[in-house]
């Protein structure tokens, strides 16, 4: 009896042990065990943040820095996925009262939030975001979001500075919104720090505002643009999110080959700009990976070859689907360096909700046999767009040379950098295929499926549809299936992906990437925050 | 002398009219929008029109570039980012000084360099000392300053840790907790011996080639047979007049670094105009690359003109019509 007891013992401190040598093993650790305090000196290679301003930050870079200042109606938490990926309430005390056929949301806001300033937080600061956002003299990107709240699209274009969203009310300690019709990405679409409590201090600026008192667990002290940014506690809050870092101290535009050196010798932490892309092997093979400095973690992103439906060649179902038995998906991989991804050949990527792993076409190197088979005779002549990016060039050979093996000769068109998505974008362009991938917005699949691939969001300009997809049994499906929410939701549109990715085909998708980290010696842990797609600054911590 | 300086003023203006407006048609030859960048990737064809309206770049590119100069000449003011909205003028006002840093600092290394080697090599052709030099030439010629920067900052700054392998800290009112004079000197020690390399191999070929014409003219003979002290006629007959073109290529060099020693100041991190023409091409933000042009042409046509009349400051048989 007692050795039993003995060995439970041994081996439940065994475990313990275990647990707490793994935690601090991986960088990835609980902040419950986190220290407190201390400067952590990070970099942002290549890169500055587009914009502080809530109202005008849109990429991730901006959004890894408003996550951990702002303070939202709902957020997802500080925890790694999938937890990490679900939405809970933040600033509301609940999960918003949702009535009127989904058309009224309700929330109540909690009492006691503050402002890094020391004022009060209420409804008034969510309302006043919905209105700063949708004044056109701010000329927020929030826009294309919001179109289903009563009123916004209207107060835009009226030009009224500031701008009042009839859709969005303060009253008394409930924030209401109000939609024209149900969304239900709506909660995700809140979760955007867009939509974070604002002080009425912070003014209408088309230029946007570079220091504003903010109200989540950190506030912007400074913020000298290409130079330095620095981010430091919100002595106010009194939340329960983490965090454990005094403050940050970020160098803006560094060079990422030399900031690669100064996080190895311990200068600086963490470059939030990235890595070299040569380097990961090195740091692999050195640090081991997800064992402690050198982290990889999968983005909620696809990458893929747009096949144009609205040209001749790939009008083709058949030969849409044989382009996608042809890629070498490895291949193409391979392109983009070591430990780059996964690959896939969907378009939902593995970390959006609804997504089914189907094993439609080929992942482990080109079907030439089934591609010959599906194509006969009818591939021709297929114009490729591409990046002149080394990336861009190595996967527009890999495509030509698997295109080339069923019978297509394809010609490779180049453009530098953004031009190649004017270019796609508009309709008519002659271009047969395009390289091209998608990040999140938010998660929700409503990002990849309504944004990418509904034929009724076609224009002559601007197209995020870049396969001109236009099927009308599809924009019904999606349609519907963003009237949906939760489970259902969830549900219906992993069923579109398989369903679109099956029979239609108009991508021919080939990864979904990984955000590749490496911090330094002196790092304790930190999370990686799945929704944002990047480290989550609120969890770092010193050894 | 005032003709002289009313045709150089003349020939600015065609110069900076022709230099913007070259740079402004290229921008509109690539197929690229602004707006887009501006109203987000989701955005609707709606919000990217409403973003055009707000950049002004829904307008024919002679409208926009008559608005560029009407704005620069009358109101001297370069206009706002694309990118992030600031004053064009602030971003190149922040910049600049950075860049002058490094080049003023550079220049003054790369002559340091260049004039003792240079000199001495020319004075003792094909001896150890002429050939040694002549690989440096040959070395700082061929070595970018890319590969030279990342030796550099491996070898001095990561294994050594002599110097900062990255970074800039200002001279005077530092924006950041690192500032000062010695801090700015010890960030750009690296910077400056990377800058300076690649011109001071081309000083030291080019000084030493001078000298040695000089040497062979027949008023060096002549002060020689007059007994000259060879000090003398180094100082006073050789150097003077070999350092002539020197001047006129030193105020060249560096009114065109001024314009972004892109390369330098990427590989160390400096938030100068090279690094700020960089960032703005890459996200297609025309008025700032038309900051950075605007001040690098001002810097040559001012510069060019210091030039000139240093010239015929230092040689009495230049006259200026």
């Amino acid at each position: 009896m007692h050795r039993r007891l003995w060995l439970t013992v041994s081996m439940a401190a065994l475990g313990a042990l275990l647990l707490v040598v793994a935690g601090f093993a991986h960088a990835a650790s609980s902040s419950q065990a986190a220290k407190k305090g201390g400067t952590m000196r990070l970099n942002m290679s290549d890169t500055d943040l587009d914009f502080s301003d809530p109202s005008l930050s849109y990429y991730v870079i901006g959004w890894q820095v408003e996550y951990a200042t702002g303070l939202k109606l709902v957020n997802y938490p500080d925890k790694a996925a999938p937890a990490g990926a679900r939405l809970i309430p933040e600033a509301a005390v609940a999960m918003p009262i949702i009535s009127n056929n989904g058309k009224t949301y309700t929330f109540t806001i909690r009492k006691g939030l503050r402002f890094s300033d020391g004022s009060a937080v209420t409804a008034k600061n969510f309302k006043w975001a919905f209105d700063r956002s949708a004044t056109k003299a701010q000329q927020s990107p929030a826009t294309p979001f919001m179109d289903d709240v009563v009123g916004y699209t209207n107060a835009v274009d009226g030009g009224k500075n500031p701008a009042n969203v009839p859709g969005a009310v303060a009253r008394g300690n409930k924030f209401i919104l109000r939609l024209t019709h149900p969304d239900g990405g709506m909660l995700s679409k809140l979760a955007m720090p867009f939509f974070q409590a604002i002080s009425t201090k912070t003014k209408v600026d088309p230029h946007g505002v570079t220091v504003y008192p903010s109200a989540g667990p950190y506030y912007i002290s400074s913020y000298i643009r290409s130079r330095h940014l620095v981010l430091k506690k919100n002595k106010y809050y009194h939340g329960n999110r983490p965090r454990n870092i005094d403050t940050f101290d970020i160098e803006i535009n560094t060079d990422v080959d030399q900031s690669l050196l100064q996080v190895r010798s311990n200068q600086r932490d963490y470059d939030m700009g990235g890595l070299p892309p040569s380097a990961h092997a090195d740091l692999a093979k050195r640090y081991g990976v997800n064992k402690g400095q050198y982290q990889v973690h999968p983005l909620v992103e696809t990458d893929y070859i747009a096949l144009n439906t609205s040209r001749p060649t790939f009008s083709s179902v058949k030969l849409r689907k044989a382009a996608n038995f042809a890629i070498d998906r490895p291949a193409m991989l391979r392109v983009r360096g070591a430990f780059a991804g996964k690959r896939t050949d969907q378009i939902l990527p593995p970390g959006m909700g609804g997504f089914k792993d189907v094993k439609a076409y080929p992942l482990k190197g080109a079907d030439y046999k089934t591609a010959k088979k599906l194509a006969g005779n009818s591939c021709k002549s297929v114009t490729l767009y591409t990046t002149t990016s080394p990336i861009g060039q190595g996967i527009a050979q890999v495509f030509k040379y698997n295109l080339s093996q069923m019978g297509c000769d394809v010609n490779i068109k180049n453009f530098v950098g953004g031009a190649i998505y004017t270019a796609m974008g508009t309709k008519g362009e002659p271009f047969d295929a395009g390289v091209s991938g998608w990040n999140q917005d938010y998660p929700d699949p409503y990002d990849f499926l309504n944004i990418l691939l509904d034929g009724n969001s076609i224009h002559a300009e601007n197209n995020n549809n870049l396969a001109y997809f236009n099927n009308a049994k599809v924009n019904k499906l999606l349609a519907a299936a963003n009237l949906k929410t939760g489970a259902a939701r969830y549900k219906a549109y992993g069923n579109l992906d398989v369903m679109i990715t099956k029979n239609y085909a108009p991508w021919a998708s080939y990864d979904n990437r990984n955000e590749r980290e490496f911090v330094s010696k002196r790092t304790g842990g930190y999370l990686f925050q799945p929704a944002n797609a990047s480290a989550d600054l609120n969890t770092f911590f010193l050894k | 002398m005032v003709r002289y300086l009313a045709r150089r003023v003349i020939w600015a203006a065609v110069l900076f009219i022709a230099v913007t407006l070259v740079a402004y048609v290229l921008f509109f030859l690539i197929p690229n929008d602004p707006a887009k960048l501006v109203a987000g990737k989701a955005a609707t064809d709606a919000d990217v029109k409403r973003a055009a309206h707000f950049l002004g770049t829904d307008r024919p590119f002679y409208v926009q570039y008559a608005k560029f100069l009407d704005r620069l000449v009358i109101h001297q003011n370069l206009g706002f980012s694309f990118a992030n909205r600031q004053s064009v003028n602030s971003i190149v006002g922040n910049a600049a000084p950075v860049t002058a840093s490094l080049v003023f600092g550079g220049a003054i290394f790369w002559m340091l360099l260049a004039l003792p080697i240079g000199i001495l090599s020319a004075l003792r052709p094909r001896s150890l000392l002429d050939r040694a030099s002549m690989t440096f030439v040959l070395i700082g010629i061929s070595a970018h300053p890319i590969w030279i920067g990342l030796i550099f900052a491996y070898f001095f700054g990561f294994k050594l840790g002599w110097t900062p392998i990255t970074g800039y800290c200002d001279f005077i009112n530092p924006s950041t907790d690192c500032g000062g004079p010695v801090q700015w000197a010890y960030h750009l020690v690296l910077p400056w011996a990377t800058f300076a390399i690649l011109f001071a191999a081309l000083y030291v070929r080019m000084i030493r080639a001078n000298v040695l014409d000089t040497m062979n003219e027949d008023y060096v003979r002549t002060a020689r047979s007059k007994g000259a002290p060879e000090h003398l006629v180094l100082r006073s007959h050789i150097l003077r007049n070999a350092m002539l073109p020197v001047v006129t290529m030193l105020g060249m060099d560096i009114s065109l670094a001024l314009g972004g020693a892109v390369f330098t100041e990427t590989v160390y991190s400096l938030p100068g105009l090279g690094k700020t023409a960089i960032f703005g091409l890459n996200n297609n933000d025309i008025p700032t690359v038309e900051g950075v042009i605007v001040f690098a042409t001002l810097a040559i046509i001012v510069f060019n003109l210091v030039v000139d009349l240093l010239y015929a400051w230092i040689d009495p048989r230049i006259r200026l019509t």
